[in-house]
């Protein structure tokens, strides 16, 4: 999905030939999205097949190097890419968020201490991000990829927090009633109104 | 090891009639020169506690604090204030600037206070505002200054070098740094110049604890340590050892 209209992107400058675009893609994102050579050819051919780059002839007349250069269609296909919205609608499966929900219906497990080390862990790479910034003061590319990192790895945190904050005030799951709580047939009275039951630990 | 700041086994108790509270169990705790460590934790966990007892502005219950080697639980409150000035920055959570004085004179006003000459004095603290990039704005007044600009100028008070008492050259000690959440409410772009300034002091040799609830500023640490109900509970791994030992050994209590 991004790769093809990223690679439209390098072109809209100037007809470029395969090793650069993957030269200039990887620069252009801070080094933190390394490519293979083979997935940037294999790209342009699809891309050529659609009609969104044609290639003008090659690099030099001794060279074999194909240069690749945006049509009209490509361009329109790009800006179309740039305005549509990505689709958030199904939100990615959050592994810790996951982890955190299932240790709640586990007894004996301290969500607690699951909870802390994964705040520790997420800290942890948000450290080596801010670090990648702090290194290199001057590559823009690179500050604005990490700080999509730590804003992502930053909610991570924030999730965490709100959920240790409202388990420690009391906050509950309220489980499905268990087998135990059943109206019993032999039961000589109604038993009473179901209560919610507490399944976290404090 | 001996770091710029040591807390050996430092408590803080509250006492109100016949109740107590311990905002601080023992807690120890060594930080380094050159290094930044981050204290992380919820309202009420005890980090303002650990800052301001680490810098001197409030007394442990017990334990002992060595800064830069030096005993400063034993001192006079009168020696501890003179020491404070001339080895520990503070950086205040509601910054403290003076707004009858340009910001200039705000970083030079401590130093003027432990006797160094008015001239010496504005010299220096045109060093620290050229460190964090104010020096067009030395001769505005706070009021004048976005948030971002008041916060570095707190910060170059905050960083601004003594000379060098005496005739002794004595080899420059590393100076603490103490800062309660720098970045206050600034966007995260001018927070990211803001802990750069603190990094490159860093660099310098200072040792800098701050204390925020913010993880990405907390992320620019070396080291973060993590402060629950009184007590040390975690820390992150030094980034130089990447062997998976995460809690901190020195504090007795870990969970």
């Amino acid at each position: 999905m991004t790769i093809p209209h990223a690679l439209l992107a390098l072109l809209a400058a100037e007809p470029k030939i395969g090793l650069r675009l993957k030269e200039e893609f990887e620069t252009r994102t801070g080094s933190v999205w390394p490519l293979n050579v083979g997935q940037v050819y294999a790209t342009l051919q699809r891309l050529e097949r659609d009609g969104h780059v044609s290639s003008p002839g090659t690099q030099a007349a001794s060279s074999s190097q194909k240069l690749y250069a945006l049509t009209p269609a490509g361009r329109t296909e790009l800006l179309a890419w740039f305005h549509t919205p990505p689709d958030s609608t199904s939100p990615p499966r959050d592994e810790v968020v996951i982890k955190v929900m299932v240790a709640l219906t586990v007894a004996d497990i301290d969500v607690f201490e699951i909870i802390q080390t994964h705040r520790r862990r997420v800290l942890e790479a948000m450290q080596l991000f801010s670090r990648m910034k702090r290194d290199n003061d001057k590559d823009l590319a690179l500050a604005l990829v990490a700080d999509a990192e730590l804003f992502r790895l930053e909610a991570s945190v924030r999730w965490l927090d709100s959920c240790d904050a409202r388990l420690r005030s009391g906050e509950r799951l309220v489980a499905t009633p268990s087998f135990h709580d059943a109206p019993s047939f032999s039961s000589p009275v109604p038993p009473p109104k179901q209560q919610a039951q507490v399944r976290a630990r404090t | 090891m001996s770091g710029a700041l040591e807390l050996q086994n430092v408590t803080k108790v509250y006492k109100s009639g016949s109740t107590e509270f311990v905002a601080l169990h023992p807690t120890t705790l060594t930080i380094a020169g050159g290094e930044l460590v981050a204290i992380m934790g919820p309202s009420g966990s005890g980090k303002s506690t650990l800052l301001t007892i680490a810098g001197g502005l409030e007394t442990p219950t017990s334990g002992t604090i060595l800064v830069n080697g030096v005993d400063t639980s034993a001192m006079s409150r009168d020696q501890r204030a003179t020491f404070r000035r001339r080895n520990v920055g503070y950086v205040f959570q509601d910054l403290n600037l003076l707004t009858a004085l340009t910001a200039e004179e705000n970083v030079s006003m401590p130093l003027e206070l432990d006797g160094v000459s008015a001239r010496n004095a504005r010299e220096l603290a045109r060093a620290a505002l050229e460190r964090v990039g104010m020096i067009s704005k030395a001769k505005s007044f706070p009021d004048d200054l976005s948030g971002g600009e008041r916060q570095r100028t707190a910060i170059a008070r905050a960083i601004v070098e003594s000379p060098s008492s005496g005739s002794t050259s004595s080899p420059r000690v590393p100076r603490l740094l103490l800062a309660d959440e720098p970045t206050g409410a600034l966007d995260s772009v001018n927070g990211d110049v803001i802990m750069r300034i603190l990094s490159e002091a860093c660099r310098r040799g200072a040792a800098v604890v701050i204390v925020t609830h913010d993880a990405h500023l907390a992320a620019w640490a070396d080291r973060i340590v993590f402060l629950r109900d009184g007590r040390i509970v975690d820390a992150t791994s030094p980034p130089s050892s990447p062997d998976d030992s995460p809690l901190v050994a020195a504090s007795p209590g870990l969970n």
